[in-house]
C-alpha cells in the first residue's frame, strides 16, 4: 500500500499547493517540504523493512484500469525499483529545500516540482509498461513549465523546446518499439511481473531479427534522455538554462536506464546482446567526448553537463557488458552519480545566488570566505572523480572490473575518463576555492543557516554511507538483476 | 421495409420542431435582435441530449429503409449535440457587443445541426447527400459571418483586411465546397448507374460490381472526393487554412470538429460497416492519402503566425491520424477513430474557445497575443495549455490515448510504415504546439492587458479541460461505447 501511495503523496501535495493562496509563502513551502519528507520517509521505511529472502517483486498491488487491453495500474517494488525510489526520494527531498527559495511565482513552481516528484515515483513504482511510459512522457509537462517559470531568461525558451523535442522524439521511437512488442506478445506483455512467464511461453514469436531492431529502437529511444552519445546535445543547453532544483532532479534521477533495463534488457536479451559492441563503442565515445569537452568548459553548469555525459558513458559500458555484476554496479553508479550531480547543481545554485554567475574563473579564494561551501564542493569533486569513500568509487570500479572481460579497450578508455574527471574537477576546485582572495568573493555569505545546509548534508552523507557500505545497496539490487536477466 | 417507424426518429424530428420554434420566435420578435437565442439553443441541445437517451435507444430501420436508427448513429448524435452545446456558447461570446444579427447566426447554426442529425441516421445515399448539403450550405453562410463582426469595429467596411479575409473564406469554401458536392453527386449517380440502387444494403450486396467495374470505381472515388473535402484530407484540403482564418472562431471550431466527424461518420458507415473491408489496392491508396495529409498538415503548421490558421493545419494533420485508422480498417481501428474524435473535440473546442476570447479582446488571433498569457490570465492559459498538450499527444491527456489506440490498431493491421510516418508527425506536432505553450508560459506579456472571462466561459472551458484529462485517464467507458457503436 505504501508503494502505491508514494507518487500520490506528492500529487496530493501538488493539489494542496493549488488551493493555497499564492501570498502564503510559508504554507506553500511547508506543504512541499512535508510531502517530499513523507515520501522520503516512506522510501526509507521500505528500504529498512526490505525482505532480502525474496528476489521478485514485493508489495505488489493491482488496480483494474482497463483490463481488456492488459492495462492495469499495478505497483510494486523489486531491488532495482527500490534503489531508484531511494535515489528519487533523496534527491527530490534535497531539491525541495532549494525549490522553496524560488523567488518568482513560487506557488506554480512548487506545484510543478511536486508533480515532477510524483511522476518520477510513479515511473519507478508502476509495474505496467503502459504506465511506465505514460508517467515518463508526462514529466515533460512539469519540466517545460518549470523552465518557463524559473529558467534563466535568455536561454530558457530555446532550451525548453529543445529538451521537449529530444525527449518526445526519443519517446515516440521507444513507443513504436513498445507497441510492436505489445502487438507480438499480446496484452500480457504490459505486466512487468510476468516478464519471465511471457518470455518462456512466447519466446518463439520474437525472432532474432525482430529482437535486433526492436532493441535498437529502444536503445535509441530511451538513450536520448540518458545522454547516450551522440544523442546528448540537448543536455548542456538544457542544464545551462534550467532552474537549480529542476536540474538536480532531472540530471540526478535518470529514468532512461531504468526503462531500458525493464524493457530492452529484460524482454529482448538477445537483441540487446547483439548491439553490445555498438553500445560499448558509443559509451567509449561518450566517456572521452564528455571528459574532454568538460576540460574546456568555462562555466560550472556546462562542466556538470559534460561530466554527466561522460559518467553516463560508464553506465553504458555496464549495459554493454550485460552481466549481473555489471548491471548491479551500473545501478549503483546511477545512484551515486545522481546524488553527486544533484549536490553539484545545488552548489552551483549557491554560487549563482551569491555571485550571479557560474563562471569557473570569476571568483577565487572561496575557501576562506565560504568554508562550508568549499568543503562541500571539494567533497563533491572527490566523489565525482571516483575517490574511495564515496559511492561512485565502488560503482565505477565494479563496472570496469565486470566489463573487463568483454570490452578491455573500452574499460581502458573508461579509466582515462576517470582521470579526466579528476583533472577538470581539481581544476575547478583550485580555481574557485583556493588562490588569491577575490575582492568580491571575500564578502560572500557562506552557507550558514541550517535549512540551507540540509540538502548538502543529506546528499553528501548518503554518498559517504553507501560509499562505505555499498553492499547495503548491492544486496538489494543483485537478486533483482539476476531474476531479470 | 416500407414502414415509416417515426417513433425511432424522435430526436431528429425534435431538431425540426425546435427549428420551427426558433423561426417562429424570431418572426414574433420582429426586428429586435435577441442574443438570448444562443441560451435557448443550449437548452435545446440539452433537451435533445435527454431525448436521445430517452427515445434514441430504440434501434431499427425507418423511412422505407432510407434511414436507420442504430448504436453507431447514436454515438455520433450524442457527439454532435455536445459539440453544438459548446459552440452555441462560443457563438454567443463571439457575437456579444457587435451589431450583428444573433438570430440569423443561431438559426443557421441550428440548421447545420439538423443536417448532422440526419446524416447520422442516413442509410441511403440520397438522404446522406441531402443531409450533407444542409450542413454545408449552413456552413457557407456562417463562414462569411466574420465580415459582419469586424464591420462594427471598422467604418470602412470593404477596405479592411479582416473583411477581405472573411469574404475570401466564404467564397473559397463556397466554390470548392460546391465542386466537392458536384463530385459527390456525380459519384452517387455513377454508383446508381452501376448497381441500380442507392441504399447502403443494396450497394453492399452489389459491391463486387463496385470494386471491379470502371464505373463503380470511378463512382466510389468521386464519392470519396466529396467526403475528403469534409474531413480535409489531402488533396482536398486546400480550403482549410484560409477558411479557418477568415471565419469566426466558433465556425472554425464547428468546421474542425463537427464537420470532420461527419466525414468520418460517412466513411466508416459506408466503407466499413456497409461494404466489406477495402481491397488491397484501395488500402495502399488510402495509406498514401493519409501519409500526405499527415505530413502536409504538420509541416504547414510549423510556420504559422495566426492561431486559427495554425489550428487549421493541425486539423489537417489530425485528419491524417484518423485516416491511418481508417486505412487499417479493422473494428478496433474504427473504434479508435470514435474514441479519438471525442478527445480531439474536447481539446480543439477548448482551444477555439480560448481563441474566441483572445481574438475578441485583443482584436486579432495572431499567436503573439499569447505571449505571457500565463501571467495575464492564468485560467485561460491553463485551459489553453491543457488543450495544446492534449492535441500534441502528451500523456495522460485524451490526445495521447487517442493516438495510442490509433497507432496500435494500425500496427495490428500491419501498417508499420504509416505508424513510422505518424511518429515523425508527432514530433513535428510537439514543436508547433509547444511553441504556443512556450509563448504562453515562457514569455513576458507584451501589454499588461487582463482578460475578462465570463462565468459561462469559465465553466465550459473548465469542463472541456476536465474532459481532456478524464477521457485520457478513464478511457474504458468511452472505448466500450465506441465498441458497441462499431459492433452495431
Amino acid at each position: 500500500m505504501i508503494v502505491t501511495l508514494l507518487p500520490f503523496i506528492a500529487f496530493l501535495g501538488a493539489i494542496l499547493t493549488l488551493f493555497t493562496p499564492s501570498k502564503n509563502l510559508k504554507a506553500l513551502q511547508g506543504i512541499s517540504l512535508a510531502s517530499s519528507a513523507i515520501c522520503l520517509a516512506a522510501v526509507l521505511y521500505l528500504f529498512c523493512t526490505w525482505d532480502f529472502s525474496q528476489a521478485g517483486f514485493q508489495h505488489v498491488r493491482t488496480w483494474d484500469f482497463f483490463a481488456q487491453a492488459g492495462i492495469w495500474y499495478q505497483t510494486g517494488l523489486d531491488g532495482t525499483n527500490l534503489v531508484f525510489c531511494l535515489l528519487n526520494g533523496l534527491v527530490t527531498f534535497a531539491g525541495a529545500w532549494i525549490a522553496i527559495r524560488t523567488t518568482s511565482r513560487l506557488k506554480e513552481y512548487l506545484f510543478y516540482y511536486l508533480l515532477l516528484t510524483g511522476c518520477m515515483f510513479a515511473v519507478f513504482t508502476a509495474l505496467n509498461v503502459f504506465f511506465l511510459y505514460v508517467f515518463y512522457e508526462m514529466t515533460l509537462i512539469p519540466v517545460f513549465a518549470m523552465m518557463g517559470i524559473a529558467g534563466i531568461r535568455a536561454k530558457k525558451e530555446n532550451a525548453a523546446i529543445r529538451v521537449a523535442l529530444y525527449m518526445t522524439a526519443g519517446a515516440v521511437v521507444g513507443l513504436f518499439a513498445l507497441l510492436n512488442l505489445y502487438d507480438i506478445l499480446g496484452p500480457g506483455f504490459l505486466d512487468l511481473t510476468q516478464t519471465q512467464t511471457i518470455l518462456t511461453s512466447k519466446a518463439a514469436l520474437l525472432t532474432p531479427e525482430t529482437q535486433k531492431w526492436l532493441a535498437a529502437l529502444l536503445i535509441v529511444g530511451f538513450g536520448v534522455m540518458t545522454t547516450l552519445f551522440p544523442l546528448h546535445s540537448w543536455s548542456p543547453a538544457f542544464y545551462s538554462a534550467s532552474p537549480v532544483s529542476l536540474a538536480m532532479v532531472h540530471a540526478g534521477v535518470k529514468v532512461g536506464p531504468y526503462i531500458l533495463l525493464r524493457t530492452a534488457v529484460s524482454y529482448l536479451p538477445e537483441g540487446f546482446q547483439f548491439w553490445s559492441p555498438w553500445i560499448a563503442g558509443l559509451a567509449l565515445a561518450g566517456i572521452l567526448y564528455g571528459g574532454f569537452a568538460a576540460l574546456r568548459q568555462k562555466n560550472l553548469r556546462d562542466l556538470a553537463a559534460f561530466s554527466s555525459i561522460s559518467h553516463m558513458g560508464t553506465l553504458f559500458v555496464a549495459f554493454a557488458a550485460l552481466n549481473t555484476a555489471s548491471l548491479s554496479a551500473g545501478i549503483l553508479l546511477v545512484f551515486a552519480h545522481g546524488l553527486m550531480t544533484a549536490c553539484f547543481f545545488a552548489l552551483i545554485g549557491i554560487l549563482e545566488d551569491r555571485g550571479q554567475t557560474d563562471e569557473i574563473n570569476a571568483f577565487s579564494g572561496l575557501g576562506k570566505s565560504m568554508p562550508f561551501f568549499a568543503v562541500c564542493f571539494m567533497l563533491t569533486a572527490m566523489a565525482s572523480s571516483g575517490i574511495p569513500g564515496f559511492a561512485n568509487f565502488p560503482g565505477e570500479l565494479m563496472v570496469f572490473v565486470s566489463a573487463w572481460k568483454s570490452f578491455p579497450w573500452t574499460v581502458a578508455a573508461g579509466i582515462l575518463g576517470v582521470l579526466l574527471t579528476a583533472v577538470y574537477m581539481i581544476r575547478a576546485v583550485q580555481a574557485l576555492c583556493f588562490g588569491q582572495d577575490h575582492p568580491r568573493a571575500s564578502t560572500f555569505k557562506d552557507i550558514v543557516c541550517f535549512s540551507e545546509k540540509i540538502p548538502f548534508l543529506i546528499l553528501l552523507i548518503s554518498l559517504v554511507i553507501f560509499g562505505i557500505f555499498p553492499a547495503a545497496l548491492l544486496k538489494v539490487i543483485q537478486p533483482a538483476i539476476e531474476a531479470l536477466l | 421495409m416500407n414502414a415509416l417507424n417515426l417513433s425511432l426518429f424522435v430526436p431528429e424530428l425534435m431538431t425540426l420542431v425546435f427549428f420551427a420554434y426558433f423561426i417562429l420566435e424570431s418572426v414574433l420578435a420582429g426586428k429586435k435582435d435577441r442574443p438570448s437565442i444562443f441560451n435557448e439553443m443550449a437548452v435545446g441541445a440539452l433537451l435533445l441530449g435527454a431525448a436521445l437517451f430517452l427515445f434514441g435507444n430504440k434501434f431499427g430501420a425507418g423511412f422505407g429503409g432510407m434511414a436507420v436508427a442504430d448504436a453507431f448513429g447514436f454515438y455520433f448524435k450524442v457527439f454532435f449535440t455536445a459539440v453544438f452545446f459548446v459552440v452555441a456558447f462560443m457563438s454567443r461570446e463571439q457575437l456579444k457587443n457587435t451589431a450583428q444579427n444573433n438570430q440569423g447566426f443561431g438559426l443557421i447554426l441550428w440548421s447545420s445541426l439538423i443536417g448532422l442529425y440526419f446524416l447520422a441516421s442516413a442509410s441511403h445515399l440520397l438522404v446522406l447527400f441531402v443531409a450533407i448539403e444542409i450542413l454545408t450550405m449552413s456552413l457557407y453562410i456562417l463562414a462569411t459571418y466574420g465580415r459582419h463582426i469586424l464591420a462594427t469595429h471598422n467604418q470602412h467596411m470593404l477596405a479592411t483586411p479582416g473583411n477581405a479575409k472573411a469574404i475570401e473564406a466564404g467564397l473559397k469554401y463556397l466554390v470548392l465546397g460546391s465542386v466537392a458536392s458536384a463530385f459527390m453527386i456525380f459519384g452517387i449517380a455513377l454508383l446508381y448507374l452501376q448497381t441500380g440502387t442507392l441504399s447502403f444494403a443494396g450497394l453492399a450486396s452489389a459491391q463486387n460490381l463496385l470494386w471491379s467495374t470502371p464505373i463503380g470505381i470511378l463512382g466510389l472515388l468521386l464519392f470519396f472526393a466529396g467526403i475528403g473535402f469534409k474531413i480535409a484530407a489531402a488533396p482536398f484540403h486546400f480550403w482549410v487554412p484560409d477558411v479557418y482564418e477568415g471565419s469566426p472562431a466558433p465556425v472554425s471550431a464547428f468546421l474542425s470538429v463537427a464537420s470532420k466527424a461527419a466525414g468520418f461518420l460517412v466513411l466508416i458507415r459506408f466503407f466499413q460497416l456497409s461494404l466489406s473491408p477495402l481491397p488491397q489496392s484501395w488500402q495502399i491508396a488510402f495509406a498514401v492519402i493519409s501519409a500526405v495529409t499527415l505530413l502536409y498538415g504538420s509541416l504547414g503548421a510549423l510556420a504559422q503566425t495566426s492561431l486559427k490558421r495554425l489550428l487549421g493545419y493541425s486539423s489537417i494533420s489530425h485528419a491524417g491520424y484518423l485516416l491511418i485508422a481508417f486505412t487499417a480498417g479493422t473494428a478496433p481501428a474504427s473504434q479508435s477513430i470514435l474514441y479519438y474524435l471525442a478527445g480531439y473535440a474536447a481539446s480543439t473546442l477548448a482551444a477555439f474557445y480560448a481563441i474566441t476570447l483572445i481574438e475578441k479582446q485583443q482584436g486579432s488571433d495572431a499567436s503573439k497575443n499569447l505571449d505571457g498569457l500565463a501571467q495575464t490570465s492564468p485560467f485561460l492559459a491553463g485551459t489553453f495549455v491543457i488543450s495544446l498538450f492534449s492535441l500534441a499527444g502528451i500523456p495522460p491527456l485524451a490526445g495521447f490515448m487517442g493516438k495510442f489506440w490509433i497507432l496500435f490498431s494500425a500496427l495490428q493491421a500491419g501498417q508499420n510504415a504509416l505508424v513510422g510516418i505518424s511518429l515523425i508527425a508527432i514530433v513535428l506536432g510537439i514543436f508547433y504546439y509547444l511553441s504556443l505553450v512556450s509563448r504562453i508560459i515562457l514569455r513576458e506579456p507584451q501589454s499588461p492587458a487582463t482578460f475578462e472571462i465570463p462565468v459561462s466561459a469559465k465553466w465550459i472551458l473548465g469542463l472541456l479541460s476536465l474532459l481532456s484529462i478524464a477521457i485520457g485517464l478513464f478511457q474504458a467507458p468511452l472505448i466500450q461505447a465506441a465498441a458497441i457503436a462499431i459492433k452495431n
